[in-house]
């Protein structure tokens, strides 16, 4: 008689595979067997997020348990720390301490990203981390640090800054080129604003010894204008996904004027994924032209664009109708995935781009939630639709969107397999034939930065 | 299959398991060409998979690891691993007794057996790699492998190094093996490639085993290999040239090159191509290039072709090697200009002046031929060669002996050379080659360093072809102004092309002229027909004397002057008399004869129309030519015998003037006009270049606004330098010649500052 | 064709693709040879077989993972539990056929297969309770209450909330 327990560690392992959170840690409780079995899984990746760091130290952290069974820290292979815990308005100096020593314990490390502007007291322990490729770290460092975090070696094949000082930035040029064979995705995101600018020539020595990039994001760097960048990209002619902030360089009385783009447009045959992020203009609003002008400028040398995402300012400008249409003229047939956030899309927009992108498989814009039953789904291959209004909340008046209505919104859209609205994701599933709509809560992270 | 043992039960014991194991591995190793039978193969698998997911986790303590099935893998790992060292230790003390060649053979044939059976064992252990191998890797274990790459490593450890040890014997014996192929015998290649390519696999990179990894075969084979080559080249290249010419050494080493590419196609790693290559390259060109340079010029002189080519190709593979070539073809190639120019002044002692534009032209492009094609054959067109026989070809074809220090005597002969060959009846044009040798006169052309110069010949040539109707075509006319054109430019060809417009537009002219007159006067017995030619377009100037119109043809005169008046109103008319031909119909004779003449002659006979005996001054004061010109259009006169000249200034029609032919041509240049056209035309050029430089000068300021005297001269002689090589002398004359006609000025306080004056 | 006998002596024919669909069976054949001989498959019952033999049967043709392709390392792999509607079908059995046909795929290394069941037993797991899941596969708890609580605490960081 074959039972659960008679399936051996080997295959124990590999169901686990397919299990997340709460589910492991049933798993761990329910024998030694599986315990045991469970154990490389529930440690393969620690999160650390706000609402671990809230309830410490009554919730044992990750890494107290790493360092109370040392034998723990060689299945870490992801560490990703969103919080630090406070004690007096400071980082908690004991996290901090057992967080670092037990990173020096995992020597399997192959990604590590912490958003926290606490990065000093974690930069030894990352060190000699041979596996380590992944970097993600909040880099406001002072000379010194930066030199400590520019010797790490290794086989990094994504690299991102979040609020990068100009100490690490003057350090890229000497560091990036040790990655010169791995690293595929750069990612630099709100370096100092204004005050120091992320000059183009210290980022265009860098660019030049990463020929092979696939992916690059500039977001939100200072003053680094959305044409330095498009000049910046010739250097990487293999790019695959392009983040980048448009900008107005002089914020003249009357009309904002985007430095010209330089001709020639930079070769981007194999781009497929665009972002642009409107935020970091100098303007309350950027004018379409800017939006149109880049797709424009790059029309000639990208085939067709799989996804696009754009960022505006404030919900309440909505998208450009004729830049819309621009994007689908250019891009219609081959985008799977679109995506609008922080701006309003009209009706219109949204049945333009129906009608227009046939191989659409991702929606994501503020659901305009009375009016959705009314828009053309009938004929596309949208499988999925997320809302990017998060703020119903914050009582604007927004009514959430109804089981009714998402359920007149699958009915009509064939493919349609999944909506996601605020903490809400409405999944369909076929049992014979029926439809069968099933709201299932769960909190959706829409923390969305470039691709990575 | 000589008896199976029985399969041991599920969950046995290690032992138990492992005996049954180890005589399936060994029967691999050694005996697998007696083959094995599907339910041995899957026996053993089966076993092993048992062992493998036999583990249970019987610890007590539960919060600690699953070290259970940590065991249960590193069992079968640790004791395939002492199996594999025995075995190899076995092969390794077999190999002692052996060497050279046998050691290589026995070598190779164990390798071959032992990596055939690895490929086998590794299937059969497939669970174990496709489990806890990988998770051991992936934790992050060093020194654990998959099966097959552990045999590998186990090779390498006790039979690769030892052997290795004892002086390099593997490496040591191919090596003498390649020796001996260099040295021209027989070798068994496939062997050394066997043993070769061990090497390479042998190489592990530790963090993918799949991945190519070439430190054993660099360490162990490439470094010492590269090595003896250099040696063996350095020796072979030294005793070689002390005994044979470098034409036969050229051979040799192109030779011993394409041998060791060749080797490395045959039994090396691809990646040793370039280092053995570029030893090669240094040993073989690079140590003999000081003599190969020195003995280029000899290959030169003697048209060694094949020679050439070969020094060519050798030198171009090392870097600076062609650069001393390049140098010694350009002396060589400006030598041989300056020697055939010497040459065809020497024949005969021909003085400069009646030099032969064609024979000139023949002997630059002779020179210029043979060395372009000694480029493109015997260095495949290599640019930079290109660029030596082009600055050589520049060199002699503007300053040989037959230019002296001027540099307006090739453009001028090259002119001249091309108006013979545009002009009626020259022999090539029948032959058809005409375009041929028009694309010749380019190719000097493009050297020619005064276009200008060649421009103003070429232009007042032209004139005279057009005038004189003597051009042999239309067609080869505009395809020379069309070379002329994509050589130069639209400007330079501008007053050539509005020449021929001129010349159609006056055809049009003449014809309407005429349709006017038939239908107004019919008292017309004149044939008459005209060109208006633009003043700044044509190199004519109108005759410098008066010239009284014969009463014969003033009525045809006035009336074109007035119709054209009408036609054009605010056109000045200039008549060049000078330049008119006439013919007069004979009337007083028994036989009518035509007399081809011009203007002055014209006028001179008309007036014996009314007269039988006129002096000298008589004609002068009817017709208002000077004196002197008046003297030489009789002489011709009295030598055709239309005039008799038997007493002092006083001529006399001939009433009984004959001529075999019914036309006679009266019409031939006075000697004065021969000898001065150079010197005008040169006058033409001086006057032209200094209007040049001073309009170039002009726009400059007019752009820079102000600018240092040095660096305005340096503006000046790079935009210009595409027609002519102005002299700093005129540039600094005209920019006086400015400064006084308030262009520019000088700007106070600032020495040799210039600036513009709006 | 080649003929499969199975642990309880039952002889089974299949086509060679189909068979091959095992990466154990393709690389035996492929390393000892073709012939007539029957292979013993000393691990694997007739009632199983015969389920491995109808799934490799319907995905006949369909590409092999590669031989080296690393499945449980990079996060980037989807772990998505879907499961096609036939396979859903052809793995509606009871729990002792479910974890033998996991075996069985393991043993044969037939990657498909194995995801499949791996993915059902996770499905089945998914949302339920330490207790539940001891329920669902009569498991019994060797924990002692204090280990229990050491435990829970301890991976307390591990669940969402």
């Amino acid at each position: 008689m074959v039972s659960a327990e008679n399936l051996h560690l080997d295959v124990l392992e590999l169901i686990f595979f397919y299990l997340d959170g709460n589910d492991l840690c049933s798993v761990a409780l329910v024998s030694k067997v599986f315990y045991a079995s469970v154990i490389p899984r529930l440690y393969h990746k620690i999160l650390f997020r706000v609402n671990h760091a809230k309830r410490y130290p009554q919730l044992k952290s990750p890494f107290h348990a790493i360092l109370a069974r040392k034998d723990l820290a060689i299945h870490v292979r992801q560490v990703e720390i969103c919080s630090i815990p406070a004690l007096k308005s400071q980082h908690h100096p004991t996290f901090l301490s057992e967080c670092s020593q037990a990173l020096d314990l995992c020597s399997n490390l192959r990604s590590f990203r912490c958003t926290e502007n606490a990065l000093p007291p974690f930069l030894l322990p990352i060190q000699d981390k041979e596996r380590l490729q992944e970097l993600q770290v909040h880099a406001n460092l002072t000379t010194a640090q930066s030199e400590k975090l520019t010797t790490i070696r290794g086989n990094l094949t994504n690299l991102c800054l979040d609020y990068g000082s100009w100490n690490i930035i003057d350090a890229l040029p000497k560091w990036i080129p040790n990655f010169v064979n791995t690293l595929t995705s750069l990612c630099l995101y709100a370096i100092e604003q204004m005050s120091i600018n992320l000059k183009e020539n210290v980022l265009s020595e860098v660019l030049r010894q990463l020929p092979g990039l696939l992916g690059l994001h500039l977001v939100g760097c200072g003053k680094l204008e959305h044409a330095a960048v498009l000049r910046l990209v010739s250097h990487t002619p293999l790019l695959e996904s392009l983040s980048l902030s448009t900008t107005v360089s002089i914020p003249s009385i009357n009309s904002e004027s985007a430095s010209p783009l330089t001709k020639p447009a930079p070769s981007l045959q194999h781009l497929k994924h665009l972002a642009l992020d409107a935020r970091y203009s100098m303007m309350s609003s950027p004018t379409p032209q800017i939006l149109s002008s880049i797709l424009e400028h790059i029309q000639s040398s990208v085939p067709g664009l799989v996804s696009f995402m754009m960022r505006l300012p404030e919900l309440k400008i909505v998208a450009a109708k004729d830049f819309i249409e621009k994007l689908v003229k250019l891009h219609g047939s081959t985008l799977r995935i679109l995506a609008f956030l922080d701006c309003a899309v009209s009706l219109e927009s949204i049945s333009t781009i129906i009608r227009s992108c046939t191989n659409l498989e991702r929606l994501e814009l503020p659901i305009p939630t009375k009016d959705i039953v009314r828009s053309p789904l009938r004929a596309s291959n949208l499988q999925i639709i997320v809302d990017t209004d998060t703020h119903s909340g914050h009582g604007h008046g927004r009514v959430s969107l109804s089981q009714e209505n998402a359920c007149l919104v699958m009915i009509r859209a064939p493919q349609l397999r999944k909506i996601v609205s605020g903490k809400r994701i409405w999944k369909v599933t076929f049992l014979s034939q029926a439809l069968i709509l099933q709201p299932v809560v769960t909190i959706v992270i829409s923390e969305i930065i470039p691709w990575l | 299959m000589s008896r199976d043992s029985p399969i041991p039960a599920q969950h046995s014991d290690l032992a138990t398991t492992w005996a049954f194991l180890e005589e399936g591995v060994d029967h691999i190793l050694k005996k697998l060409q007696t083959g094995v039978s599907y339910s041995k193969y899957m026996s053993l698998y089966t076993v092993a998979y048992n062992y493998c997911t036999s583990s249970k986790i019987n610890n007590n303590d539960a919060l600690s690891n699953r070290t259970g099935a940590n065991l249960m893998g590193s069992d079968l790992y640790n004791h395939l691993i002492r199996y594999f060292v025995i075995h190899l230790k076995c092969l390794r003390e077999e190999s002692e007794s052996l060497q050279e060649e046998a050691l290589l053979r026995y070598y190779a044939k164990e390798w071959d057996r032992y990596t055939t059976g690895s490929n086998y064992i590794n299937r059969l252990f497939t669970y174990l790699n496709r489990h806890w191998v990988k998770r051991e890797r992936d934790e992050g274990r060093k020194n654990v492998y998959p099966v097959y790459t552990l045999a590998l490593v186990q090779w390498k450890n006790n039979l690769f190094v030892p052997i290795q040890q004892k002086h390099a014997k593997l490496a040591g014996a191919i090596l003498r093996l390649i020796e001996q192929q260099r040295n021209g015998e027989t070798i068994d290649q496939g062997l050394v490639k066997k043993v070769v390519d061990s090497f390479v696999s042998l190489g592990l990179d530790e963090t993918d085993p799949n991945k190519a990894c070439l430190d054993v075969y660099r360490e162990h084979f490439e470094a010492p290999f590269i090595n003896t080559t250099e040696k063996f080249y350095q020796k072979e290249s030294e005793s070689f040239l002390a005994e044979y010419s470098v034409s036969e050494y050229l051979k040799k080493a192109e030779e011993r090159l394409k041998e060791e590419e060749d080797r490395v196609d045959r039994y090396l790693n691809t990646q040793t191509r370039k280092a053995l290559v570029s030893k090669c390259e240094h040993v073989l060109i690079r140590e003999h290039a000081t003599l190969m340079w020195e003995s280029f010029e000899n290959l030169l002189d003697f048209d060694k072709d094949e020679d050439l080519q070969r020094m060519y190709a050798l030198l171009s593979r090392i870097p600076e090697g062609l650069e001393p070539l390049r140098q010694r073809f350009e002396a060589h190639v400006k030598k041989a200009g300056l020697l055939a120019v010497s040459k065809l002044l020497g024949e005969g002692d021909t003085a400069v002046e009646s030099l032969d534009p064609k024979a000139y032209v023949d002997a630059l492009l002779d020179v210029h031929q043979k060395n372009s094609e000694t480029v493109n054959r015997s260095f495949r067109g290599e640019a930079g060669f290109v660029a030596s026989l082009d600055k050589a070809c520049r060199e002699f074809v503007n300053r040989n002996a037959a230019t002296g220090t001027s540099n307006t005597k090739s453009p001028e002969l090259l002119a001249k050379h091309t108006d013979l060959l545009l002009r009626k009846n020259n022999k090539l044009a029948e032959e058809g080659d005409l375009e041929g040798a028009l694309n010749r006169v380019m190719i000097l052309f493009k050297y020619i360093e005064d276009k200008d110069v060649f421009q103003t010949f070429y232009t007042t040539k032209l004139s005279k072809r057009l005038i004189h109707g003597v051009s042999a075509s239309d067609e080869s006319e505009a395809s020379m102004i069309s070379k002329l054109k994509e050589a130069c430019g639209f400007e330079y060809t501008n007053k050539l092309q509005r020449m021929f417009t001129d010349m159609s537009l006056s055809k049009d002219l003449t014809d309407s002229f005429k349709e006017r007159m038939q239908q107004n006067h019919d008292d017309i017995d004149i044939t008459f027909s005209v060109m208006v030619l633009g003043t700044n377009f044509w190199p004519l100037n109108p005759p410098t004397h008066e010239f009284v119109i014969p009463a014969e043809i003033l009525p045809t005169y006035d009336r074109f002057q007035k119709y054209y008046q009408q036609k054009h109103s605010g056109r000045k008319l200039t008549w060049l008399w000078n330049y008119c031909k006439n013919e007069l119909r004979t009337n007083y004779l028994n036989q009518k004869y035509i007399l081809m003449t011009s203007s002055y002659q014209m006028a001179v006979l008309l007036q014996y129309n009314k007269n039988d005996t006129l002096s000298l001054s008589e004609l002068v004061t009817a017709t208002s030519v000077p004196k002197e010109l008046m003297t030489q259009v009789l002489a011709v006169f009295v030598k055709a015998k239309v005039l008799i000249n038997e007493e002092t200034d006083q001529y006399d029609l001939n009433p009984s003037f004959k001529s075999k032919k019914v036309r006679v041509n009266l019409n031939q240049p006075i000697k004065a006009e021969v000898k001065t056209e150079t010197a005008e035309v040169l006058k033409t050029v001086d006057e032209d270049r200094k209007f040049v430089i001073q309009a170039t000068i002009v726009r400059i300021m007019k752009a820079r606004k102000t600018m240092k005297n040095q660096t305005l001269i340096q503006e000046v002689i790079s935009q210009i330098s595409q027609r002519f090589a102005p002299k700093i002398p005129d540039i600094k004359k005209a920019i006086d010649t400015l400064l006084e006609k308030d262009y520019i000025e000088r700007v106070d306080g600032q020495r040799e500052t210039f600036a513009y004056v709006a | 064709m080649v003929t499969l006998v199975t642990s309880d002596n039952e002889k089974f024919t299949a086509d060679k693709e189909v068979a091959e669909r095992s990466v154990l069976i393709k690389n035996m054949l492929e390393d000892v040879g073709e012939s007539d001989q029957p292979i013993p498959l000393p691990n694997v019952s007739s009632s199983v077989l015969k389920k491995v033999l109808e799934y490799c049967e319907h995905h006949r043709g369909e590409p092999l993972p590669a031989a080296d392709a690393d499945t449980t390392q990079d996060d980037t792999r989807k772990r998505t539990t879907d499961i096609s509607e036939w396979d859903q079908k052809f793995i509606t059995v009871d729990q002792e056929m479910l974890f033998e046909i996991i075996l069985a795929a393991n043993y044969l290394d037939i990657k498909s297969l194995l995801d499949v069941g791996c993915k059902t037993v996770a499905n089945m797991i998914k949302g339920k309770t330490p207790e539940e899941i001891r329920k669902l596969f009569n498991i019994v708890n060797d924990f002692t209450p204090e280990e229990e609580a050491q435990i829970k605490k301890e991976n307390e960081w591990a669940e969402d909330r």
